[in-house]
């Protein structure tokens, strides 16, 4: 049975330690939760609030400082891969560093190591209320962590300036407005609700032996697309699909964001940005080229 | 034409007879030769056979000495962390931690692992005079990172100026470094900057651009090449890259290179990359990457255009997809093979149900045109030579992968090259042109099995 790693991401000081202690205050007691952290510039310091920090869970810490791109996951798939055959944790929860790329991620959750483990599961982005104007050259590496978002923390929100709040909110919702947006102090958010806003397995949640073997998979192309077929190319796959989220690049310069479940999946032009076509779904774990697929249907 | 000319011709904008190829062998070079990330990167002799075998293997253009960001950090007080399948980390950053700028000084040629990366310069470049040898140096940004640590960011809101001064001594390792590569006999100087993707284009040429500039000069001025490496979503850094001028501009997967070809053509300079690292070379088989390299083949073209990972090799991506790029570089043929499968995966395999004919042998030559393609007419011709001693009990059907029902065809008998001779629905005779006595007997051999 393949597993949900979740991941944190935000950049440094936003509160992702805080926000990762608060979640296993809340969820560890009677489940096993696997704990990885790749926060390693800080001198192993998050390391070391995590381990005092009493309740079931195992820690993986990752050796490779800041993981600088997607050239270092690969030896990331190895002690994933170990680390969750050895602790048979029940879910993981990743403490990305502030400069991680998710989705990039996502992909090594592809590789025949990993399939049937651990699948993509949900994505908080912790954001510093007062920090988020003042980081604004540090923006695209942002907007991308908050794009990819289930839900966005905008923590310190007690120790920030009303306006501050409310700009921050309606720049998140412009950028992601999917994502469940929280306000919290100190990364408390309250999770009511929050296995909903997991969407992957609406109906499936408390159901865990009957669903089918879950993977990741990610899509990310430069190829673009034309709207028809992308619609051609969601509906080719809905079936194998319990969700899927992203942005994509369609012919004459438009940018769309995909967002979905099961057969109902919306696509909305947002303002463009600047990347390539990303995607990240949760599928029935079967061995298809998904980005193959992906690109049969792009333009020539 | 040898690959050191080939590169040479890419940046200066000169029309090439095929695509130059440069994969970047880092630790891959380790995994060739048996040795584990750590013990390669601390040994001259390692690297040289490393970097030898992915010669023999790859054959490249061009090749980087080693592909490592930590080798001036460390020097400078940075610790690292070794790990056995990657580069190290650097997980301490003196800067941070009660270190003067002023009481750090510019590394010589004696310390730390420069020896051995020189070394292995100068013996690679007598062993290869005709490749095109990359010395690769950690760009002035990064390097301040690895002094400074994630506290840069917030510097450069608060102490611009210190950040600055930085910067300026980043730079005075990368201009002295890149002399010294340059001495051991290296052609190109990479300036391997990836931390720049971090950032947004206004602060990229406050805090980088005069930096990255005068490296660039810095090699020109010596009458050699250069080229600035980024990787990640750095595509709004795109055109701030081509500015500092450097010859050349390397970019991952994370930026299409239809828009870096855009932006750097229209100013004037020369472009790689940017084979996808982790979902095809990494996580895909060779049918993947032949696909993965003609798309990049085709959107970059035959002028200013490098073939290049996205970046560093992760170790143990499989040598038989690095082969299959290579193998696709040299033959038109099979680039044109790679570029009729690219759409083939919506498509069903044809149902072989109604094909085979009660006591005959039928024989399916998968090719790509044998009106266009010479070793599909060779294979073509042969097997009608070898079937006509058979009469009409022998069938002999050819199927273009120019045309749908020739890629379902390819699929259902299971066929991966072009071109493949099946006999009764077996793979027979692979790329090979088989002489006639072999096909004969295989035709015998499926009629005694009819």
């Amino acid at each position: 049975m393949s597993i949900p790693l979740h991941l944190i991401t935000g950049f440094l000081g936003s509160g992702k330690t805080t926000f990762l202690m608060h979640y296993l205050d809340t969820f560890s007691k009677g489940r096993k939760i696997g704990v990885i952290q790749n926060e390693f510039s800080s001198a192993g310091m998050d390391g070391k609030i995590i381990r005092s920090h009493e309740g079931t869970y195992r820690l993986l810490e990752i050796n490779n400082g800041s993981v600088f791109c997607v050239c270092l996951l690969g030896s990331f798939i190895d002690s994933l891969a170990a680390f969750v055959t050895d602790s048979s944790p029940d879910e993981v929860i990743m403490e990305a560093s502030g400069m991680s790329d998710p989705v990039s991620l996502g992909q090594i959750f592809q590789s025949g190591k990993l399939r049937d483990k651990v699948y993509l599961g949900h994505c908080w982005t912790v954001v510093d209320a007062r920090n988020f104007d003042k980081l604004a050259f540090l923006r695209s590496r942002l907007e991308h962590q908050l794009r990819i978002a289930d839900t966005v923390i905008i923590n310190k929100y007690d120790l920030a300036a009303r306006g501050q709040v409310v700009s921050v909110t309606n720049s998140v919702k412009k950028l992601n407005p999917y994502a469940r947006i929280e306000t919290g102090s100190f990364a408390r958010i309250s999770f009511t609700g929050e296995k909903q806003a997991f969407k992957y397995l609406p109906e499936m949640e408390n159901t865990e032996s009957c669903r089918p073997d879950l993977q990741s998979v990610v899509i990310k192309s430069s190829r673009l697309i034309n709207l028809e077929r992308l619609v051609d190319f969601i509906d080719s796959i809905k079936d194998s699909f319990i969700r899927c989220k992203g942005y994509v690049n369609i012919t004459g310069n438009r940018k769309m964001a995909v967002q979905g479940s099961f057969d109902y999946v919306t696509v909305d032009q947002v303002d463009w940005f600047p990347g390539v076509t990303e995607l990240v779904g949760i599928g029935k774990s079967e061995e298809k080229n998904y980005l193959e697929l992906f690109e049969s249907y792009c333009n020539p | 034409m040898n690959g050191l000319s080939i590169i040479m011709k890419a940046f200066r904008l000169e029309e090439t007879e095929r695509t130059p190829w440069v994969p970047f062998v880092g630790v891959h070079g380790g995994k060739l030769i048996g040795a584990d990330a750590e013990l390669y990167l601390k040994s001259t002799q390692l690297i040289v056979e490393g970097v030898s075998k992915a010669v023999e293997l790859y054959r490249p253009d061009g090749i980087p000495v080693i592909f490592d960001l930590q080798v001036e950090a460390e020097i400078l007080g940075c610790k690292l962390v070794w790990s056995k399948e990657n580069p190290p980390a650097v997980v301490s950053h003196p800067l941070s931690e009660g270190v003067e700028l002023n009481s750090l000084r510019l590394p010589r040629k004696t310390d730390g692992r420069f020896p051995v990366v020189l070394d292995a310069a100068e013996k690679l470049r007598k062993k290869f005079p005709d490749l095109a040898l990359y010395g690769l140096i950690t760009g002035p940004f990064t390097l301040a990172l690895h002094l400074l640590g994630t506290d840069i960011f917030m510097k450069m809101f608060e102490e611009p100026d210190y950040v600055l001064e930085v910067m300026e001594f980043c730079t005075q390792v990368g201009v002295k470094y890149s002399r010294m590569l340059l001495d051991a006999g290296c052609d190109v100087i990479a300036v391997v900057d990836p931390m720049t993707s971090q950032i947004d284009p206004q602060s990229f040429e406050i805090f980088v651009s005069p930096y990255a500039r005068q490296i660039f000069n810095y090699v020109r001025s010596s009458g050699k090449y250069s080229s600035f490496f980024v990787c990640g979503h750095a595509q709004q850094n795109i055109g701030v890259m081509c500015d500092c001028r450097p010859d050349n501009i390397s970019i991952d997967e994370n930026i299409p290179l239809d828009y870096v070809k855009q932006i750097a053509l229209s100013k004037r300079i020369s472009f790689g990359g940017n084979l996808k690292l982790t979902s095809v070379l990494l996580l895909g088989d060779e049918q993947d990457s032949k696909k993965e390299a003609v798309s990049c083949l085709d959107s970059g073209g035959n002028k200013g255009f490098i073939l290049a990972p996205g970046c560093d090799l992760p170790m143990d991506t499989p040598v038989e997809n690095l082969q299959a790029v290579t193998d696709l570089v040299y033959d038109e043929y099979l680039q044109q093979v790679a570029r009729e499968m690219k759409h083939s995966s919506s498509l069903q395999p044809l149902n072989l149900d109604t094909h085979w004919k009660k006591g005959k042998v039928v024989v399916d030559i998968i090719t790509l045109d044998s009106g266009s393609c010479a070793p599909c007419q060779y294979m073509v011709e042969a097997v009608k030579q070898a079937s006509t001693a058979f009469g009409d009990k022998v069938i002999v059907n050819e199927h273009k992968i120019k045309d749908i029902d020739g890629i379902r065809m390819m699929k259902a008998l299971g066929v991966q090259n072009v071109p493949t001779t099946c006999i009764n629905g077996q793979i027979s005779f692979i790329s090979q042109i088989p002489q006639r006595r072999e096909l004969e007997k295989a035709i015998e051999k499926a009629m005694t099995l009819n």
